[in-house]
């Protein structure tokens, strides 16, 4: 069956618009409940299990799950499939660990996101940390929403069998041209902001309900059906052993110690879910201690079905599609193989739910680190409810268009950003919201220094790793950070806002991210995930700072405010 | 000569982890429910 058979197209077609229409609706109903800033930003902290639990997972697994995970199983076989202990370990600590004391933590602060949980349980009296925090979660989360827009063009226009060029209109006297691609971009991400914009917290974790719910019946179903396709697991080992008897093990044909690295950094992106703000809100917004209770369950059950259903499509794909150029898109590819055309548009429609379902979370996540953490919080203008709820939907609304501008411009952002943005999150507040939930001796000094750190070894890692790609340039990085480090601290002198605390911070930051660099160029040291190092040097900086630098302040999961 | 077969290391992987996870969060959400512990 080919794609480009009208019959087909208008079948998969007439699926994808049933699909947005959907999320439409459900942004009008939560747009109709949604009445003031804590609805607005976090459901009024009154999400069932259901929806804190998908909501929490399907923001969590991008596009990444059915493409890029897909992909990795179709390249290397069942050793490509060491992504999903990674993620599981990270769900486990995220759900056990961090869920239930961060939802009794942000209500006891009254805090609705995770730079107002940090800032309020060290301390900030001049915005240093809630203004490096939201810089953080900006530039990260516009980097992730562009690629994931760019994604979900791709898939649309690929899928769709329309890459060509269709049709061009005149705008303020220049000519622009509507290909597949910007057409998937302006159809996926326009209805997913709208919904973002009018239905707020409540819309994107009843649509990432739907959406989640959709992604684990395509990747629970779809793959056993294309294995007894094929014939069974027997049929699977011999058509596995026949393009690489490595694809049969744990390990690759290469063995343990070649695959070290790579298995350690696989694992390593478990590190990075609790420091994801688009995640651990979830766990915020639920309405009491009985749904984090059940969401554990729900939440942890989805993940398996997904990760292994995605794992499984790439080796079956791998078999029955060995020519693939892309595997990427094995899972779109095969199930146009498989399935009638109507049942071929759910998968799609899966697909792009893994992507919209990430982009409205973190849509929300920057719009709140704007209109929340910065015009409300940093610029003082504390908002009536009708006001905040007005100022978040203008944001909204704003960062979605800007993020289009980006996926529509020359540079279309690829999972390159995903991984560092990934990166850069995790370890600048991965260790952090675990120091945060405990009583440890930890000042907002040291939560400073971890939050450079984890940004700046992210960058500094990436770039030594791949210096052979941009000598000229990426040779400059230590240099750079230096440059930085005495800028920040000679603006913090002149502005007032950088005393000895803070100063320490800077300098010890800007040692590790040059010591990091030169680190990276030692042996097998490269291979690894930036994010394993970052989220270590982090939590050392976090550390050593508050050890040297003690601060008093903040509030004190279940003590009374002290600030 | 023999059929191919899948590693002891790939079954552990593919399969034996997802089950454990599973078996663990159901026990877990068991024993909370019937002690009636807050998480």
């Amino acid at each position: 069956m080919s794609s480009h058979d009208p019959a087909v197209l208008g079948a998969i077609a007439a699926v994808m618009v049933a699909y947005l229409g959907v999320l439409v609706f459900i942004g009008w109903r939560a747009a109709r409940v949604t009445h003031g800033g804590e609805d607005f930003h976090l459901a009024g902290r009154t999400l069932g299990a259901w929806a804190a639990g998908i909501s929490s997972t399907a923001s969590s697994e991008s596009g990444w799950v059915t493409l890029g995970a897909v992909g990795m199983t179709y390249a290397h076989g069942v050793s490509g499939l060491w992504y999903a202990p990674g993620c599981l370990l990270g769900y486990l600590v995220n759900l056990y660990v961090v869920a239930p004391r961060i939802r009794r933590l942000s209500r006891d602060q009254g805090s609705l996101t995770l730079t107002d949980v940090l800032t309020r349980r060290w301390g900030d009296p001049r915005n240093v940390l809630r203004v490096v925090s939201v810089a953080i979660i900006l530039a990260s989360m516009m980097c992730y929403v562009a690629a994931q827009m760019t994604a979900a063009g791709k898939a649309f226009a690929s899928t769709l069998g329309i890459e060509g060029p269709l049709g061009a209109f005149e705008l303020l006297g220049r000519r622009i041209e509507i290909d597949g691609y910007t057409l998937g971009v302006l159809l996926g991400a326009l209805v997913i902001t709208i919904v973002t914009s009018i239905g707020g917290f409540r819309g994107v974790a009843w649509t990432d309900l739907f959406q989640g719910l959709l992604m684990a019946l395509a990747l629970a179903g779809f793959p056993l059906y294309a294995l007894a396709r094929l014939g069974g697991v027997d049929a699977l080992a011999q058509g596995l052993a026949a393009a690489d008897p490595g694809f049969l093990t744990a390990t690759g044909r290469a063995g343990v110690s070649a695959a070290f690295g790579f298995i350690v950094g696989e694992l390593g992106i478990g590190l990075g879910y609790p420091g994801m703000p688009h995640v651990v809100t979830r766990y915020m917004a639920a309405r009491d201690d009985e749904q984090i209770r059940r969401l554990r369950l729900i939440a942890i059950l989805w993940g398996v079905v997904v990760f292994y259903g995605a794992g499984l499509t790439g080796l079956v794909a791998r078999v029955m599609l060995p020519d693939l150029a892309d595997g990427e898109r094995a899972l779109m590819v095969l199930s146009l193989r498989l399935l009638p055309a109507a049942v071929a548009g759910l998968m799609l429609a899966a697909v792009i739910s893994a992507i919209l379902s990430t982009v409205s979370s973190q849509l929300l996540v920057a719009a709140s680190a704007v209109s929340y953490d910065v015009i409300e919080g940093v610029m003082g203008r504390r908002a009536d409810d009708r006001r905040s709820l007005r100022i978040g939907r203008i944001t909204v609304a704003a960062v979605g268009l800007l993020g289009i501008l980006f996926a529509l411009s020359g540079v279309r952002l690829v999972f390159w950003f995903v991984l560092a943005a990934w990166s850069a999150l995790g370890a600048s507040f991965g260790p952090l919201v675990l120091l945060a939930l405990g009583r440890s001796r930890v000042s907002r000094h040291g939560a400073l220094a971890g939050m450079l750190t984890g940004a700046g070894v992210t960058v500094a890692w990436k770039l030594g790793r791949d210096i052979q790609s941009n000598p000229e340039a990426f040779r400059l990085v230590p240099w750079v950070t230096l440059a930085a480090g005495a800028a920040l601290l000679a603006f913090g002198a002149w502005r007032r806002f950088a005393g000895r605390g803070e100063a320490v911070a800077i300098v010890a930051s800007t040692a590790i991210v040059v010591g990091a660099w030169g680190l990276v160029q030692w042996g097998w040291l490269g291979e690894l995930y930036e994010l394993v190092p970052a989220f270590f040097l982090a939590l050392a900086a976090t550390l050593a700072v508050s050890a040297v630098a003690p601060a008093p302040g903040g509030i004190v999961p279940g003590a009374e405010v002290t600030r | 000569m023999t059929d191919p077969h899948f590693t002891w290391g790939a079954i552990a992987l593919a399969t034996g982890f997802p089950v454990a996870v599973v078996v663990l969060a159901i026990l877990l959400h068991v024993r909370s429910g019937r002690r009636g512990d807050r998480p």
